[in-house]
């Protein structure tokens, strides 16, 4: 028998399960923390971009009734300065 | 530039480039590459199929942590041997495990062709029992087929001790074996 012969087949190279590849994948996807990052960094700029517009409509809503409660303030201080001078000329004809 | 140079640029990065940029499928392209040789280094050292694919992955999983050192082709081949060897030493010395189950032996998908496969096994079952060390070294010579200047330069020890180890080994199967035949 020839000891060096018998250790070589005996020692040939064996195959794994065949999804030793893809469970090795799976670990590399879980571990990469740049594709969690790259992640979290897309959210935060969508929400964030979400939050910006939604505050920068509030705030043109808000400054469009104070413009209307302005206008309405300076219609009925028109009136009734209009109201007094009708009433002032009718006080003077009688 | 040299026809070589023209022909290497021609060809494009190789999966190992590629890996290294950040491409999974080239990654795992080297995973199918090179699974045999790093499942069957541990395999061999522990005789435990679970043992031994636990060993690969975490292997595969510290080359894509180190991609970024590996300069070649052979130097990707010379490092996962260098590391799957490390980590079975390493791991015996933490767990003083001498793992010789040879249960799931047989549904192994090897090519092996064997003309005496209860010898074969027997071997097996011997080199299991053998010193971390000389078993690595066993297994990096017949697996392999590496010779003892390799070899060292993979389990760190100077080539006289890696041919005492081996002719150790050697001698200490050639006495099993002919204790039990």
């Amino acid at each position: 028998m020839n000891l060096e012969n018998e250790l070589k087949a005996a020692l040939q190279r064996k195959s794994p399960r065949p999804d030793l590849g893809r469970r090795v994948m799976a670990r590399v996807e879980r571990r990469n923390p740049y594709r969690a990052i790259a992640a979290a960094l897309l959210l935060t700029a969508v929400l964030g971009g979400w939050t910006a517009r939604e505050i920068q409509h509030r705030r043109e809503g808000e400054r469009a009734r104070q413009e209307v409660l302005i206008a309405l303030r300076i219609t009925t201080e028109k009136l009734r300065t209009a109201q007094q001078y009708v009433h002032d000329i009718g006080s003077e004809r009688q | 530039m040299t026809a070589f140079a023209t022909e290497a640029l021609l060809a494009g990065p190789t999966p190992l480039e590629r890996a290294r940029e950040g491409d999974h499928e080239a990654f795992a392209g080297i995973i199918a590459e090179h699974q045999r040789m790093v499942f069957s280094l541990a395999y061999h050292f522990f005789h435990d199929r679970s043992r031994a694919e636990e060993i690969a992955q975490d292997v595969f999983l510290q080359l894509f942590r180190n991609l970024s050192r590996i300069e070649s082709e052979s130097h990707l081949v010379h490092w996962l041997r260098q590391v799957t060897s490390r980590r079975c030493i390493d791991q015996v010395r933490r767990t003083r495990l001498r793992a010789v189950t040879l249960d799931d032996a047989g549904d192994l998908a090897g090519t092996e062709s064997h003309a005496d496969p209860l010898l074969g096994r027997r071997l097996r079952e011997l080199i299991a029992g053998l010193p971390p060390k000389q078993r690595v070294i066993v297994t990096l010579r017949y697996q392999e087929d590496l010779d003892p200047s390799e070899i060292c330069r993979i389990v760190g020890l100077p080539v006289n001790t890696v041919k005492s180890h081996l002719h150790r080994a050697l001698r200490a199967l050639r006495k099993q074996l002919g204790e039990t035949a």
